[in-house]
């Protein structure tokens, strides 16, 4: 549904973002990741038709998103990270006046704009001014508007910034009725447990440069190589701290009261291994567990905290 | 935010003043009030840059030029008595007094309304700096530099005073009068930008009311020789600066109140309603301005762009700010008829042309920096609207804002039919046309300058700043020197047609002492040039329009430009 190739945008000497590659299937949900200044808000731009490319080509639907401009308007609902809102409309003339900018026509607006009220939950507020809103609401509205045309495919740059924890969970379940209706979306975002939690492929960028993009469980486990154990015992144990001191696949031990944590280099037939051996030295296993790698670890891992 | 949303029950004092201020040392007062870090900060932003060398030196450039032009050439003339010295002086004093007049309103305007623009007024508010030492430090540091710029300008009247027939007396009332000016239209100024809550308004609202003060002031420069004598500049000067104190302790009163941005609305239009200066949408004749508000769908077809601004947007403006525009306007324009009596209806035009100066501008000098400081500008250029559509929609909805408010105001112009015996109904007739016709080019020029202005710069107060610059260099220079080269070297208006046809009041001029010439008052032969006027206007008008189209369409491509 969207592809990218060899995108590169420079300002002089500048490079924000640097031969960029990347392919979003139909009904994918993709989360876009870095850390400030990545280019990721380039990169978002680009795709929504607001920015030129140095070099490189994109396609969103099949149409070239530099060649054949109003075609892929057509086919995107693009929320920027920051945006305003035009203050003295009513709800429904905001949605109103984009319906008519994308073209729709009058027959068909009035049962769309309720459509989207509905969805995005904000029907009560229909004869409400945009500026009497709260922040939450006005991002729903500005979703509202994004889907107004029916787009195929969300371009959302950082949608929750902004907003209360409230708000950031409206925000999400909104998004997985999205995710449910099929639409394809790009989404980027800071709170990266939440991406974790809906999105089915992420990307992570810093200094322009793409370093992981994939299914999440792939991207975290090719980042985190090693398994992260813990074992927790019943008493504190010598044995199981010799016995794991001196395992060859065993590597970062942090031992506490009762507690061991390492990681651990071996696949499972070697995790069997070990928890049989530390049963065959006798030590008080109450707990034996391998913790689920997340993407906040997976970033902070494979992220150096640099801009370009 | 959270430390302004006080409760309706507090009272304003407590507001204002966390406790922190209380516990303030005598020491830290005293360093606060010589040091005041808001004046210092101002300074320092003002003068880093060469924008403040750059003003400077073409101000001091323009004084010394006209010194120049009007010095004179022999030793004869020198000797030959005070009248000449005199003129020279009034010249030098009136263009100070009309360069001050622009301005000080420019430096002092938007001081406030920016901070709470940029949402920085909370940030002072809430430091241990009071109220009083922000509108102290924002003062000075406005019309400080204006100060600067009157005072350099003494080695040029010491130059004058070479000349006979001038005393130190004259000198000193010049420079009370102008730093009395300066002070008084800094402060009116201020004011604005502490009560409203948008640069826009409080400039346009400042301009409004400071232009037909400085007209006030130069009519009587002109007409009274002994105006800056310090016996009499004295008077002037002591009714300025006491405006001057009064503004300053509202603003303080007003300062001690917290600014909350959720409310600003709410504000505006209690203020409009104690004022009684409603704009009701569904009424006559306001909804001439713009349509009442729909309860249907917007048509198929239609242009949404200027739906959008004609509907929405210019309430969005603030009512109150409409509403003082039109009430000023038809006040003033009440003092201006009785020149329709007077058979001088080309001064009722030129006030109907100052009212455009400043309305046109005000409307549309916005047009793309608006969209681009809330942040609309992207939402609008991912949707299926093209570049022309929205510079369309915005130039017809400034253009029939500007026609109608200009058309309120300039109504009673339609006596000018029934007055004035020297000519026939057919030429009143034909001469209106022609005054319409000039005011109508006028505003669609206008209108092209703020848009290209709103195109090219990044905030609605450069924006503005540089469309009111332009306009009134282009408009006002032609007539200054034709005032200046025909007292000087006698010069006629039609030597100088090439100069003055860039002026809409020479081209009105020229309409008006055709007919005036008949009764016997024309003097000299005044050429024709409302048609080159027009002529030039209206290609120029399409040249800038053809330019904003073809920047504006190549941004939209890449928006990293527009950001």
């Amino acid at each position: 549904m969207i592809q990218v190739r060899g995108f590169t945008k420079r300002y002089e000497q500048f490079v924000a973002v640097d031969h960029l590659d990347l392919d979003i299937e139909k009904g994918d949900v993709f989360g876009f990741i870095g850390p400030n200044g990545a280019g990721k808000t380039t990169t978002i731009r680009f795709l929504a038709t607001l920015l030129k490319p140095t070099s490189g080509q994109a396609t969103i639907n099949g149409y070239s998103v530099t060649r054949q401009i109003d075609d892929v308007k057509r086919s995107i609902g693009f929320m920027p990270d920051t945006f305003g809102v035009y203050d003295g409309m009513k709800v429904w003339e905001f949605l109103d006046f984009f319906a008519t900018a994308y073209g729709l026509p009058r027959s068909k607006r009035r049962a769309l704009i309720d459509d989207v009220l509905e969805l995005v939950d904000l029907n009560t507020k229909r004869d409400t001014l945009v500026n009497g809103l709260s922040r939450g609401m006005q991002q729903r509205l500005c979703l509202a508007k994004t889907l107004v045309h029916d787009p195929p495919v969300l371009i959302l740059d950082e949608p929750a910034s902004g907003l209360d924890p409230r708000a950031r969970v409206e925000m999400k379940a909104l998004l997985k009725e999205l995710q449910k209706m099929g639409k394809t979306i790009l989404i980027s975002s800071h709170i990266l447990p939440e991406l974790a939690d809906f999105c089915n492929k992420i990307g992570i960028i810093e200094r322009g440069k793409l370093l992981a993009a994939g299914p999440v469980q792939d991207v975290i486990h090719s980042i985190r190589q090693n398994r992260i154990v813990e074992i927790v015992t019943a008493a504190h144990s010598e044995s199981c701290e010799i016995l794991l001191a001196h395992h060859e696949q065993v590597r970062n031990l942090t031992v506490g009261e009762k507690t061991f944590k390492f990681e651990f280099s071996g696949n499972d037939e070697d995790v069997l291994a070990l928890h049989k051996n530390l049963m065959e030295q006798g030590v008080p296993v109450v707990w034996f567990n391998e913790i689920e790698a997340d993407l906040e670890e997976a970033f902070m891992k494979i992220t150096k905290g640099l801009v370009a | 935010m959270a430390e302004h949303a006080v409760s309706a029950d507090q009272t304003p004092a407590k507001a204002s003043q966390p406790d922190v201020r209380e516990k303030l040392h005598f020491g830290d007062r005293i360093f606060l009030a010589i040091e005041n870090p808001v004046l210092r900060r101002e300074l320092l932003t003002a003068l880093r840059s060469n924008k403040a060398f750059i003003l400077h030196f073409f101000f001091l450039a323009a004084l010394g030029f006209v010194v120049y032009r009007i010095w004179p050439l022999d030793d004869k003339e020198i000797t030959s008595g005070d009248v000449l010295t005199r003129h020279l002086f009034h010249i030098f004093g009136e263009s100070q007094l009309v360069l001050v007049s622009i301005l000080a309103p420019a430096f002092s305007a938007s001081a406030m309304t920016i901070e709470k623009e940029r949402r920085c007024m909370d940030l002072l508010m809430t430091s241990p700096i009071r109220p009083g030492t922000i509108l102290f430090g924002k003062y000075l540091s406005s019309v400080l530099y204006i100060f600067l710029l009157v005072i350099s300008t003494a080695p040029l009247v010491s130059i004058i005073l070479w000349l006979p027939g001038l005393g130190p007396n004259d000198v000193i009332g010049m420079y009370v009068l102008l730093l009395s000016v300066a002070a008084c239209f800094g402060m009116i100024g201020l004011t604005c930008s502490t009560f409203f809550h948008r640069s826009q308004s409080s400039l346009a609202i400042t301009y409004m009311v400071v232009l037909p003060l400085a007209l006030l002031l130069l009519v009587f420069a002109i007409e009274i020789d002994s105006f800056f004598l310090i016996e009499s500049a004295i008077w002037p000067s002591a009714l300025l600066l006491t405006a001057t104190f009064a503004m300053y302790r509202a603003c303080h009163a007003r300062l001690r109140r917290p600014f909350d941005p959720v409310f600003k609305s709410a504000e505006e239009e209690d203020v409009a309603t104690q004022t009684g200066l409603v704009l009701v949408q569904d009424r006559f004749p306001d909804n001439l301005l713009a349509p009442p508000r729909s309860t249907e769908l917007l048509p198929d077809g239609v242009n949404p762009i200027y739906q959008k601004e004609i509907r929405s947007e210019i309430f969005g403006r603030g009512t109150l700010f409409l509403r003082l525009i039109i009430q000023i306007s038809m006040f003033l324009s009440v003092v201006f008829l009785t020149f329709l009596y007077l058979g001088k209806e080309f001064i009722f035009v030129d006030y109907l042309i100052l009212f455009t100066m400043l309305i046109s501008p005000a409307f549309a000098c916005n047009t793309f920096t608006q969209e681009r400081e809330r942040g609309t500008l992207d939402l609008l250029l991912t949707t299926l609207v093209k570049p022309s559509q929205i510079i369309s929609g915005k130039f017809l909805s400034c253009l029939r804002l500007s026609i109608f408010l200009t058309g309120l105001v300039g109504v009673t112009m339609c006596f000018y039919l029934f007055v004035g015996q020297d000519t026939s109904i057919v030429t009143r007739i034909g001469n209106l046309c022609v005054y319409m016709l000039i005011l109508l080019i006028t505003i669609v020029f206008e209108i092209s300058v703020a848009m290209f202005f709103s195109l090219v710069f990044r905030s609605t107060v450069q924006s503005m700043i540089g469309t009111y610059t332009i306009l009134l260099l282009l408009f006002c220079t032609p007539v200054a020197a034709y005032q200046l080269l025909s007292s000087v070297q006698n010069m006629t208006r039609d030597q100088l047609k090439s100069v003055l046809c860039w002026s809409p009041f020479e081209a009105v001029y020229s309409v008006a002492i055709k007919q005036v010439g008949s009764s016997g008052n024309l003097t000299e032969n005044v050429p024709t040039i409302w048609p080159v006027f027009v002529a030039a206007y209206f290609f120029l008008s399409l040249l800038l329009m053809g330019f904003v189209f073809s920047a504006f369409t190549r941004q939209c491509l890449d928006s990293t430009k527009v950001r």
